[in-house]
């Protein structure tokens, strides 16, 4: 062995991270509830503003991308879990196509991956944040008050609340991987947030004044309210229509997305299988159609997410540049003076924001749109199960483990008999997932809301299937949580 | 002119260079198999549908699960603490 690993360049670091203990005995169902719902709580409530920001007077690029990666804008949840998200994924990605040697049988190697996530996730977080700071992000953008200051003390404390927030957001993350809690970490924040945002903009109360007076968050609210105030042909009409908050239109093209892909969710196959050594024990093992679940689009809006933060400071750092506006131009939102949006360049057609002076641009833009979506599900989920060891050859070892075997197939023919299901199974699920958001979002009215719905929802799928494991094999009907809630048995 | 010498003389270059090759495609092959992730090896991780980020307990300063959501509480306090120090002097920071 010669040279220095890259993963060798962690250790340093490793001193210096906090780092959860891994529980001595697996912890009861109702302290695991506690803790998940402590956490997700918890984290919810990080959704105050920062510090030395005016959150009414900052414009934001990324309404569109928001809603996935369960961030707010101008809040703590800035980025929310894009930096644990982006790390875990790239360095599992690199590891998986061997670009760097880790060695997973050994613990210390291991550890040291672990470390370096962990580690990529507060850098990033503090790269992202130093850039939206040099790119004028948080400063108000109202021409009235004079924001340029020559402190740099307010954009110290923004850098430092961020990556300390997500120090904090890893540590959530880590507190519900590490089975204190219910499911992957992450995906339980993302459900969390996609929830509460869709119920808020159903029947948020909460009204902000616009220019149209007082509007409340929520649409359903909202038109109540319109039904009072206003004749019922306009009231209707505002209600489906409106721009800046929640609007019926959106609501009723999530429910159709959700439950198309609650249908989707139900299809599987199931192989029969038994068990190598008692005879008649005989089961069947599901392989779902939506095999890797709702990672490929996650994993697509994470790399949009990246795409944007980069591009947008990019442009706005280096605004004398001839080439830059090819990546992508924002112009603040006359209108509302709220968001900016992309008006052309490379990100424009990979958005899905409405502006453009060009016509001939807008009705590129929804295909482009789609086929970049698309292809990069297409690329995540035709690897991810080998690169998270979750492909046929991975199975059949488990199944020999645990002296599974398919009914009618020797040892060496499962892996392959899985493999005949399990690539085909993984791609159309993600193709048949991307579209789904596509058909949500490609039009621009749902504003990320649909494709960040179908994410949690699938998210919370998965959540669910690790709270029903663990209700099973922990006897959860006998815990206190099961005594309130599970019934008559 | 002693009879004839058979063709293939035990030993000698050629079952080194056998034996070479077959050691170096069974490295390849080991390099093949090796895990690509954690869940791979058998030590829990992501899966399909799942993105489990951090599942060992590596080095570094150990902590308990309580500590995590005290210490949440407390950065959220010392942010809500700014922004009124903020109102109170006005520009502090």
């Amino acid at each position: 062995m010669s040279g220095i690993r890259l993963l060798d360049l962690a250790k340093p670091f490793v001193g210096l991270l906090p780092e959860i203990e891994l529980p001595y005995q697996s912890a009861d169902f109702d302290e695991k509830i506690v803790y998940t719902i402590a956490a997700a709580a918890l984290y919810s409530l990080c959704g105050l503003p920062l510090n030395n920001v005016n959150i009414e007077k900052i414009a934001d690029p990324f309404t569109w991308l928001r809603s996935p990666l369960a961030s707010q804008s101008g809040t703590l949840l800035e980025f929310g879990v894009l930096p644990i998200v982006t790390a875990g994924f790239l360095w599992q990605i690199i590891a998986g196509f061997r670009l760097i040697k880790v060695n997973f049988e050994s613990r210390s190697d291991r550890e040291l991956f672990q470390s370096l996530q962990k580690i990529t996730a507060v850098v990033l977080a503090l790269i992202y944040s130093v850039l939206l700071c040099f790119a004028g992000y948080f400063d108000s953008i109202d021409g009235f008050t004079n924001d340029i200051t020559p402190s740099p003390w307010p954009k110290l404390t923004i850098v430092l609340q961020l990556t300390g927030m997500s120090l904090i957001t890893s540590l959530f993350v880590e507190l519900l991987d590490k089975n204190y809690g219910f499911g992957p970490g992450a995906l339980v924040l993302i459900g969390t947030s996609a929830a509460t945002q869709l119920s808020s903009s159903i029947i948020g109360f909460t009204s902000e004044k616009t220019s149209r007076g007082y509007e409340s968050h929520g649409a359903l609210i909202q038109l109540i309210k319109n039904i009072r105030n206003k004749p019922l042909g306009t009231a209707i009409y505002d209600a489906f229509t409106r721009e800046n908050f929640g609007n019926l239109t959106q609501i009723y093209i999530v429910f159709a997305a959700l439950s198309a892909v609650l249908y989707l969710g139900n299809m599987r196959i199931e192989l029969p299988i038994k068990s190598a050594k008692v005879r008649a024990m005989s089961s069947v093992y599901p392989v779902k159609l939506l095999y890797c679940g709702a990672l490929p689009l996650l994993f697509t809006y994470t790399v949009l997410y990246n795409a944007n933060i980069f591009g947008f400071c990019f442009t706005q750092i280096f605004k004398d540049s001839k080439y830059i506006s090819l990546l992508g131009k924002w112009e603040l939102n006359d209108f509302s003076l709220k968001t900016y949006d992309l008006t052309s360049g490379f990100l424009y057609f990979i958005s899905i924001s409405n502006k453009s002076s060009n016509v001939l641009y807008s009705l590129i833009r929804p295909i482009t749109f789609s086929i970049f979506i698309t292809l990069t599900s297409y690329f995540f989920a035709k690897n991810w199960a080998n690169v998270s060891g979750s492909a046929g050859k991975d199975l059949a070892k488990q199944f020999k483990e645990q002296e599974i075997a398919l009914v009618g197939h020797r040892d060496v023919g499962a892996a392959k008999e899985l493999n005949k299901v399990i690539p085909v199974a993984s791609v159309t699920g993600s193709f048949l997932i991307s579209s789904i958001a596509i058909g949500a979002e490609s039009l621009g009215f749902c504003k990320g809301l649909g494709a960040g719905c179908i994410i949690g929802l699938m998210s919370s799928l998965t959540c669910l299937e690790t709270i029903m494991t663990e209700w099973q094999q922990n006897n959860g009907a006998a815990s206190q949580f099961g005594k309130v809630f599970g019934g008559q048995q | 002119m002693n009879g004839r010498v058979s063709s293939a003389i035990p030993g000698g270059a050629k079952t080194l260079a056998k034996r070479k090759a077959t050691q170096e495609n069974k490295l390849k092959q080991q390099l093949q198999n090796q895990p690509t992730s954690t869940r791979a090896a058998g030590a829990g991780g992501s899966s399909a549908t799942m993105l489990k980020i951090y599942t060992d307990e590596s080095q570094g300063f150990k902590i308990d699960p309580m500590v995590v959501l005290v210490l949440a509480i407390a950065f959220i306090f010392s942010v809500v603490l700014l922004h009124v120090l903020a109102k109170l002097t006005g520009k502090l920071f």
